[in-house]
């Protein structure tokens, strides 16, 4: 049986909205949630996940202006979290996230404008296939959009999906919630990448092999003993 | 000799900041499909709900079985139900509607079994 994930949701600012949105998860079928929380919050979510059967992983979400400020940013986030997401700001950036292996997943902007100048090319998918980072497309971003915007986004998403394709840079969906009214079950979020001409399998692959691969490989790198790909202290 | 369409039946669960009238939640489905794949597509999909429990805010929707995946894409579209936010979820789905009305005891049941 498939295990599925919601690789992004952002964590309400109160107990009780956490709680809600934890118990939401689990009655949508999902076993994992990648959230984003400041410290205390995601120790509360994980007290409470057990009993809703969910697995979370912590998750950040870098916004950094520049190259530099990001490779910072990375050698202070990277041992304290299972996954890191880049928000690409600028083309700099974007390169800069696409070739480091420390980053996880990459994001742009929700905006046509900026996504036109800052989207995920043919460069930046040859770079992620080589440091393993993911391509993400979250849900939310096309939500409630009028239907000029809607259709803008979705070309451009189309197109940088078809990039990574191209060079085997993995996919995965998400929902990027940040309320329970934006959470999608995960066979809705896997139907979302209809649109973008993806298969049936390979959609539910995104919300479930592909994410919980990622999560596996990073919890490995923050047990005991890891050195560097490949070099483990035994 | 006339050929029966096959159909899909899903499992609707709508959430909202309050509950929602059968003819809102068709409305509002309708109209998901009407701007992701406009009228063609809605031709093709032929959503109806079939029955919607305002009390459990459940319900039963049917769809062309070849495009499932497109209504539940449409469905995941849904932000509003008529002037407040809502989402429309999808609890199961089923060729029958007889299974789904027995899944949907179930649930209840689950559901409750868990509150207490």
């Amino acid at each position: 049986m498939r295990r599925f994930i919601d690789l992004h949701v952002k964590s309400p600012p109160e107990t009780d909205g956490l709680r809600e949105m934890l118990e939401l998860a689990a009655k949508l079928g999902f076993s994992g949630l990648g959230m984003v929380a400041d410290r205390a919050l995601f120790d509360s979510a994980k007290g409470m996940a057990p009993d809703q059967g969910l697995d979370l992983v912590s998750r950040a979400d870098l916004r950094p202006k520049s190259p530099r400020d990001l490779t910072a940013s990375l050698g202070r986030m990277r041992g304290r979290f299972e996954m890191i997401a880049v928000e690409c700001q600028s083309k700099a950036v974007a390169r800069q996230a696409a070739k480091d292996n420390r980053v996880d997943v990459l994001c742009f902007p929700t905006t046509v404008q900026e996504r036109r100048k800052v989207g995920f090319d043919r460069q930046e998918a040859s770079l992620a296939a080589g440091a393993n980072c993911s391509y993400e497309v979250n849900v939310s971003d096309l939500l409630g959009k009028s239907p000029k915007v809607a259709s803008g986004l979705t070309s451009i998403i189309r197109e940088e999906v078809e990039n990574a394709r191209r060079f085997d840079v993995p996919l995965v969906v998400s929902s990027g919630a940040v309320n329970p009214l934006l959470m999608r079950d995960p066979r809705g979020l896997a139907s979302v990448l209809n649109l973008f001409d993806i298969g049936e399998e390979e959609g539910l692959e995104a919300v479930s092999t592909t994410p919980w691969r990622l999560v596996e490989t990073n919890r490995g790198k923050l047990g005991p003993g890891y050195v560097l790909p490949g070099v483990r202290v035994v | 000799m006339p050929v029966r369409k096959s159909r899909r039946y899903l499992r609707i669960w709508v959430r909202g900041a309050r509950g929602f009238a059968s003819k809102g939640v068709s409305d509002a489905i309708q109209k998901g499909v009407l701007s992701l794949y406009g009228f063609h597509g809605l031709s093709l999909l032929e959503p109806t709900l079939i029955e919607f429990e305002e009390a459990e805010q459940m319900g039963i929707l049917r769809c062309n079985r070849s495009h499932l995946r497109e209504m539940r894409a449409s469905l995941a579209f849904i932000v509003n139900i008529g002037d407040s936010s809502a989402a429309i979820h999808v609890a199961r789905t089923s060729g029958t509607i007889k299974s789904l009305r027995s899944h949907r005891d179930n649930y209840l049941g689950r559901a409750e079994a868990s509150e207490k």
